[in-house]
């Protein structure tokens, strides 16, 4: 043996940066906890599903998008498909909902558990955990909303697990409240995906208004000073107008999009150009809602006096108001909720409510809700994203279980 | 290979591309200048330093060659670093900005693309190349950084090109539709008819320092020639922050006049000033006050110094500004 392999032989091999063994005692221990969270959801009414660990990696891309993208352990195999490692269960529960929607009554109720793997740039972060969870697919309204969160608060205390905290929050009403403005798509977007930053204060409305009008958002915005004389054209004689305009000055295409393609695309943006008045009351309301959060009572009262300030109805805070009255037969006491209209999960499927178990009522909140012991949400869209057919509503949690472990010690 | 460096320690510099020149004038500017008895040779010696090996290598080898252990320190750009680095890997950053190589991974996209200003709207396109059934290409030297940036900003639907040739003419030869390159200035994406978006910076890079701790942990002879030169380089980029400023000023005896300096900020220096005595002809009360400041300051210290009463001001510029502990020494082990 040369010098160079005895020395490569005896380098220890150890666990990757944000993986671990488990003891035979962490093991049981774990096991032990999986039980009562399994043995819960059974009596609830939910059967045991499993899925492969592995997944085509479009699976998870296509919908859920953002920060959790940004985090897939995938690669090429070598039979040369992209390839991942589940970030998360409810992207492959979906597509075993849509491989059998033909077979099944809906609502289906299905509980998982298993490991996931997030790649997590921080030192000593879990880039593999395991988590247990269940999606409720093909139940829309409160009543399901609540049964999941039921479901998830009620597992807690049977793990002898007390003084938990739930932090909720509604993409659905912070849509609806946006809707005020008439905002376009792509602008009603741009508002929503900035709240994060607007939350952590990295941007101020202004910083992003600025940048709105830049990416060509607002009218006026793209400064061909065309917008008065396509108003009053139809579709073909706007796309025959922008095309002469544009032949003097347009650079040559090159590469595959062609003039065409790029000048269709030109015309949608500049029609669905948005009011730069109406884009900046809803960034103010988005900039007070981003960092809202209180008891309910409390933070319904300031939501609601956010919206009125900004000029638009508060009417679809009712429902959040709603689902929140119904969390104590829920067996969620109103002092373990905290509102907080500017959460986000990191995933962007989420359409409805969505919520956090924290391991105390009152803790501190970290932009990324790292320390939670687990949370859901609905996300109404995602069967038809994932090419299943007519949009069913669905709703799921998953617990973080080494969290839950690391809680209860 | 083994006896040929003797147990010196081994840096890697840059043979080629952009860092070649400016590493060489960085290195003389920090005392450690190296010396390469001929242009063909791989490797030179650094006559200041005992014991120091240097290895050109090409700029993309810089990386893996720390990390395999041929080489125990490396000055390469954070970018290629960032791109080649095995995180499970011996190697880390030791000194992450040595102020020059500074440049941008941008992703270029066709001038003729006058509907795309942002990300936004790349998501949009790679949306609609998904709808014509085929994927957005984009090229690039450093797949591993962009697919998570793209990733990352919600651009889900692309294809990456690996390439190590000349990128902006990828997409006028027809084998990309877009680029992400790193770019000085912009002036080579706009002659290849491209442009940068909003948002479409990956990241700000410039040269650093990395080294294999494993190596350095194992030696202690080579670990402490790596201390001297780390801490030649930190004190000379510290350095480059202040100004040296002596000003002759009248006064009645050295306490008074530290008195008035220390009561203002802009003068007071690093610690306090020192002050010595002038023999000056006339016998009148004169002396020499010495302020190391920051750069940014220099008019308002200038400005202050006379208004304190100085004669004459005279501005140098330390060569080296050593701090108590040399911060990056921490970082070799």
């Amino acid at each position: 043996m040369s010098q160079l392999d005895a020395q490569v032989i005896s380098k220890r091999i150890r666990p990757l940066m944000g993986m671990r063994d488990l003891s035979a005692q962490a093991y049981e221990r774990s096991e032990r906890a999986l039980g009562v969270l399994r043995a819960h959801m059974s009596a609830q009414g939910y059967q045991p599903i499993d899925t492969p660990l592995l997944e085509e990696t479009e699976l998870f891309v296509r919908k859920a998008g953002g920060e959790l993208t940004g985090r897939l352990y995938n690669f090429t195999d070598p039979g040369g498909t992209s390839v991942s490692l589940r970030p998360e269960f409810t992207s492959s529960v979906i597509r075993h909902f849509i491989d059998n929607q033909d077979a099944l009554t809906p609502p289906a109720r299905w509980q998982y558990s298993g490991p996931v793997f997030r790649y997590e740039a921080t030192c000593g972060a879990y880039r593999q955990f395991t988590q247990s969870g269940a999606e409720l697919v093909g139940a829309d309204g409160q009543q399901a909303d609540t049964e999941i969160v039921s479901l998830a608060a009620s597992g807690l205390t049977a793990l002898g697990m007390g003084g938990f905290g739930l932090r909720i929050g509604h993409l659905g009403v912070l849509h609806s409240l946006l809707d005020g403005f008439g905002l376009s798509e792509p602008a009603k977007h741009f508002v929503m995906g900035n709240m994060g930053s607007l939350r952590r204060g990295e941007a101020d409305a202004a910083a992003l208004m600025r940048h709105a009008r830049e990416v060509g958002l607002l009218r006026g915005g793209i400064d061909l000073g065309l917008e008065a004389t396509l108003e009053s054209m139809s579709a073909e004689e706007a796309e025959e107008f922008i095309l002469g305009a544009l032949k003097e000055s347009m650079p040559a295409p090159v590469g595959r999009r062609t003039t065409d393609d790029i000048i269709a695309r030109l015309l949608r943006k500049l029609r669905s150009a948005d009011e730069p008045s109406a884009f900046e009351g809803a960034l103010a309301l988005a900039d007070r809602l981003a960092r809202l959060r209180g008891k309910p009572d409390d933070a319904l009262r300031q939501a609601r006096a956010a919206a009125s300030e900004c000029g638009i109805s508060a009417a679809p805070l009712a429902e959040l108001e709603s689902l929140l009255a119904l969390l104590p037969q829920a067996g969620v006491a109103e002092r373990q909720v905290t509102v907080d209209t500017g959460m986000a999960r990191g995933i962007s499927y989420y359409t409805g409510v969505i919520f956090e178990l924290t391991p105390a009522a009152t803790l501190p909140f970290s932009a990324r809700g790292g320390a939670a012991l687990g949370g859901g949400g609905r996300y109404d869209g995602l069967v038809q994203a994932l090419g299943g057919r007519g949009c069913v509503p669905a709703m799921g949690f998953a617990y973080n279980v080494n969290a839950l472990l690391d809680a209860l010690d | 290979m083994a006896t040929e460096f003797n147990g010196n320690l081994r840096l890697a510099i840059s043979s080629d591309g952009a860092l070649y020149e400016p590493t060489q004038a960085f290195l003389r500017a920090c005392g450690i200048g190296v010396s390469r008895s001929n242009p063909r040779r791989y490797t030179a010696n650094i006559p200041a330093l005992t014991g120091v090996s240097v290895l050109f290598q090409r700029g993309a080898d810089i990386t893996p060659k720390v990390e395999d252990g041929s080489a125990d320190l490396g000055i390469v750009g954070l970018d290629r670093y960032l791109e080649m680095r095995s995180e499970s890997g011996d190697t880390n950053v030791v000194i992450d900005d040595l102020d020059f190589g500074r440049c941008r991974l941008v992703l270029g996209v066709p001038d003729s693309w006058v509907d795309v200003a942002s990300l936004a709207d790349l998501a949009d396109v790679a949306m609609e190349f998904r709808q014509q059934g085929r994927d957005i290409r984009i090229v690039t030297k450093y797949p591993r950084l962009v697919e998570r940036f793209l990733l990352r900003n919600g651009i889900n639907m692309f294809s990456l090109v690996a390439s190590s040739g000349t990128l902006e003419a990828a997409v006028a030869m027809g084998f990309a539709d877009i680029i992400a390159d790193v770019s000085e200035s912009g002036v080579t994406m706009r002659e290849n008819r491209l442009k940068q978006i909003s948002g479409g910076a990956i990241i700000d890079s410039n040269a650093c320092l990395i080294g294999n701790r494993r190596l350095l942990r194992d030696d202690a002879a080579k670990l402490e020639r790596a201390k001297t030169l780390v801490d030649l380089m930190e004190a000379y980029l510290q350095s480059q922050n202040y100004y040296s400023v002596t000003a002759n000023m009248r006064g009645e005896a050295p306490e008074e006049l530290a008195r008035r300096l220390l009561d203002h900020a802009e003068i007071s220096g690093l610690r306090g000033p020192t002050i010595s005595k002038v023999y000056s002809r006339d016998g009148a009360g004169w002396y020499a006050v010495t302020v190391i400041i920051q750069k940014d300051n220099l008019a308002n210290a200038v400005n202050r110094l006379r208004r304190a009463g100085s004669a004459s001001v005279t501005v140098s510029h330390p060569n080296y500004v050593f701090n108590s502990v040399c911060e990056a020494h921490a970082r070799l082990t």
